[in-house]
C-alpha cells in the first residue's frame, strides 16, 4: 500500500512533458544536532536511506520535523550540496564526467578531519554513493604515505612497543616499501 | 606527540599513558574510532599493499586489514625491494587473513600456474565467497577447479580466459544474480544447464566465448543481457523480464539459414515485451533481418517500454533498412535513437531507391516521445540515409536534439545544405553537426 505522498512522488517521476496538476515540490524538514532546522527538497532527502525509512516505513507525514541528532549543521550543508548535485546530474548524458569535475572541486580543500566527520555522517544517513566517495578521498590521503605521516594526519597515537611494531612490520615487509617521506 | 615519548621508554614499560592524555588523544584521533563498516570501506579503496600497511598504525589497527572482507590482487601487488613474487603475496595475505572473505578479485596479465589459482579458490570456497572475479591473462584458458562449484553463496561471478566444465553433480548456483563470461570455453550443454540452474539470474554478459554456436537462453527473471560473439542463431525463450539488451553478432554469410516464414526479428522481439533499452550493433541487424522479405511496417505487438534504441544499419541493404524502420515504428515510447551507419562498400541495391520513393507516402507516423537522435558515419551520397533524417525531422514533434556526423569530409557540406532545408516538426530541435 502506498501513501498519497508516495503516489505523488511516483506520478511526478513517470510523467512526461505534460506534467501533473500539482507541480509544487514537496519539502522535508529536519533538525540537526546543534539545533538548526533545514528544509530539504523531497528528491534530495530521499537519497538518504535513514530519512527515507523514517518517513516511508510508518507513513509519517512530512509535517513532522525529523531529528538528526548525530549531524551538525555544517555537515548537513555539505551533504545537501553533494546529494543535490548528484540528483541533478543523475540522468544527464555526461554524468560521469561532470560528477568527477564536481567531486574534485568538492574535496579540494577539505582537511582529513572534515572528511572523517563527513564519512561518519554519510554512514549515519546511509547514503551509499556519498560514503563511498568520501572513503575514497580519505584513502587517497593514506596512499603511498608512510606510517608516521598517516598517524600525524589523523591524530593516531602509536601505542606499540618497539618489539610489537617490528613484529607487525616483518609480517609483510613488501607492504612497507616505496613510500613518500614528505612529513609534516 | 605520542610517538616521540615512546622512543625513550624501554620496551617493557607500561604502554598506557595517563588518563587525561588518552582522553586528548581520543579526541584528536578521529579515524580509529570510526564505525568498523566505514573503516572497512576506506581500506577497500586502498590497494592491498596500502591496506596491509595500516596494521602498523597502532594497536587498534593491528588486525583491521587482516579482517577485510574484500580482497583485490592485481598488477599493483609487486615488490621492488623484497624478493617476493605475486603468488607469494597472495599466499601471505590469505594465510594472515582472519574471518570470511566476501569479495575476491584476481586480475593479472602474466601467466599464472593453475595450481596456484586452484589453491586460492579452494581457500575461498571454504569462506562463503559471494563475489568472485577472475581475470586471467590472455594466454591462458584456466580450467576452473571443481571446488568452485561448491561455493553455494556466490552472487556474482566474472570469468575471463577460463574453461568452464563443472562436475556432473553440479546443479547450478542458486543465489547467482550476475554472470559475466568473457573468452570462456564451454559447451552448449554446459551453458544451458548452468543458466537453468541459476534461477535468480538477473544479469548475463557473454563475450567472445567459444565452444558452441547456437545460443539458447531460458532465464525467467533476467533483466540485463549482453551478447557479443559469433553465434549462428540466438534464441530467447522465457525471457519476458528483459529490460536491457545489447547484441553484437558476427555475420557468416554461408551459414545463414531461414527457418519458418517469420523473420528473425519477429522471433527475437516477441520475447522482449518489457525491454527498455535495446542496442543492436555490429552485424546483428543483418542477422535479425533474415527472413524479412515481407517485413511489416510495424510489429504485431509494439514495444511499449522501449525508450532507448541503438542500431548499426547498412543502408545499402533493403532488408536491413525495412527491419530498422519496423523496429522504430513499433516503439511508441522511444525517447532516444542512435544509428550507426555501417560502411560495407556495397553498392546501393536498386530496390532501395524504389523504396525511397514510397517513403514519401508513408510519412504519417509520429514519434511522440522522441527527444534525441544521433546518426553517425553518414555517407553524403546515400539517399536512403538522408531520407531517414528527413523522415525523423518531420515526424518528431518534441525533438530536442539531432546530432549528425558524416563519415568523411567529402560532400559533407552538400549534405549539410540539404539537411538544413528539411522541415522540422519540432520548434526546439537543434541540429548539431560533428566533424567526421
Amino acid at each position: 500500500m502506498s501513501t498519497p505522498a508516495e503516489n505523488e512522488a511516483s506520478i511526478k517521476q513517470e510523467s512526461g512533458p505534460s506534467g501533473t496538476v500539482q507541480d509544487k515540490p514537496k519539502k522535508i524538514v529536519v533538525r540537526t544536532g546543534d539545533g538548526e532546522v533545514f528544509e530539504l527538497k523531497e528528491e534530495v532527502a530521499m537519497e538518504m536511506e535513514t530519512i527515507k525509512t523514517f518517513f516511508m516505513e510508518d507513513n509519517i507525514s512530512y509535517e513532522t520535523v525529523m531529528p538528526l541528532t548525530n549531524v551538525d549543521s555544517w555537515e548537513l550543508v555539505k551533504v545537501i550540496e553533494y546529494c543535490s548535485k548528484y540528483v541533478e546530474l543523475k540522468n544527464k548524458e555526461n554524468f560521469h564526467k561532470e560528477l568527477k569535475a564536481f567531486q574534485d572541486e568538492f574535496v579540494k580543500s577539505m582537511s582529513p578531519k572534515t572528511l572523517l566527520s563527513l564519512s561518519n555522517v554519510a554512514n549515519y544517513l546511509e547514503i551509499k554513493y556519498f560514503l563511498d566517495f568520501i572513503c575514497q578521498a580519505i584513502a587517497d590521503h593514506i596512499k603511498s604515505k608512510d606510517v608516521e605521516y598517516v598517524r600525524e594526519l589523523f591524530g593516531v597515537e602509536n601505542d606499540f612497543t618497539e618489539e610489537e611494531y617490528e613484529m607487525a612490520k616483518t609480517e609483510a615487509p613488501w607492504a612497507h616499501e616505496n613510500l613518500d617521506k614528505d612529513l609534516y | 606527540m605520542g610517538f616521540f615519548s615512546l622512543h625513550q621508554q624501554p620496551f617493557q614499560e607500561q604502554r598506557k599513558p595517563s588518563k587525561s592524555h588518552s582522553q586528548k588523544q581520543a579526541e584528536l584521533d578521529r579515524i580509529s574510532n570510526l564505525p568498523s563498516d566505514v573503516i572497512e570501506i576506506i581500506l577497500e579503496h586502498l590497494p592491498i599493499k596500502e591496506a596491509v600497511r595500516t596494521s602498523v598504525l597502532s594497536t587498534k589497527w593491528r588486525y583491521k586489514s587482516a579482517m577485510l572482507q574484500s580482497l583485490k590482487f592485481d598488477e599493483q601487488c609487486v615488490s621492488t625491494q623484497n624478493p617476493i613474487t605475486f603468488v607469494n603475496i597472495v599466499d601471505q595475505v590469505l594465510l594472515l587473513h582472519v574471518g570470511p572473505i566476501r569479495k575476491f578479485k584476481l586480475s593479472h596479465r602474466d601467466l599464472l600456474a593453475p595450481a596456484d589459482i586452484d589453491r586460492w579458490i579452494l581457500y575461498l570456497s571454504r569462506s562463503s565467497i559471494k563475489h568472485l572475479i577472475l581475470e586471467i591473462g590472455i594466454d591462458q584458458r584456466y580450467k576452473l577447479p571443481s571446488c568452485l562449484f561448491s561455493c553455494e553463496d556466490i552472487i556474482c561471478l566474472c570469468l575471463r580466459n577460463c574453461m568452464l566444465k563443472p562436475p556432473s553433480t553440479f546443479s547450478g548456483f542458486k543465489s547467482l544474480k550476475r554472470l559475466t563470461v568473457e573468452r570462456v570455453t564451454l559447451t552448449q550443454h554446459v551453458f544451458e544447464s548452468f543458466i537453468l540452474g541459476c534461477p535468480m539470474l538477473k544479469g548475463l554478459i557473454l563475450r567472445n566465448c567459444n565452444g558452441f554456436r547456437h545460443l539458447n537462453i531460458d532465464a525467467p527473471i533476467l533483466k540485463f543481457l549482453v551478447i557479443e560473439g559469433d553465434f549462428e542463431d540466438v534464441n530467447l525463450r522465457n525471457t519476458l523480464n528483459l529490460e536491457y539488451v545489447y547484441i553484437s553478432l558476427e555475420f557468416n554469410v554461408r551459414e545463414r539459414r531461414v527457418v519458418g516464414i517469420s523473420s528473425n526479428l519477429l522471433k527475437f522481439v516477441v520475447h522482449l515485451p518489457h525491454v527498455r533499452c535495446l542496442e543492436i550493433t555490429s552485424y546483428s541487424l543483418k542477422c535479425l533481418a533474415v527472413g524479412a522479405t515481407a517485413m511489416p511496417g510495424k510489429l504485431p505487438e509494439p514495444l511499449i517500454y522501449l525508450k532507448h534504441l541503438s542500431m548499426s544499419v547498412s543502408f545499402t541493404d533493403l532488408k536491413e533498412i525495412t527491419t530498422a524502420l519496423c523496429l522504430i515504428r513499433s516503439s511508441p515510447a522511444l525517447q532516444e535513437l542512435e544509428i550507426f551507419v555501417h560502411r560495407d562498400n556495397q553498392n546501393v541495391q536498386g530496390e532501395v531507391n524504389s523504396w525511397l520513393e514510397h517513403l514519401e507516402d508513408n510519412l504519417d507516423y509520429q514519434f511522440t516521445q522522441l527527444r534525441r537522435t544521433e546518426i553517425t558515419c553518414i555517407s553524403s551520397t546515400n539517399k536512403a540515409e538522408l531520407a531517414l533524417i528527413k523522415f525523423l525531422l518531420l515526424s518528431s514533434p518534441v525533438l530536442e536534439r539531432m546530432t549528425l556526423q558524416p563519415a568523411t569530409g567529402d560532400g559533407s557540406l552538400e549534405m549539410l545544405k540539404k539537411v538544413v532545408r528539411f522541415r522540422r516538426a519540432s520548434m526546439q530541435a537543434e541540429i548539431i553537426f560533428l566533424d567526421p
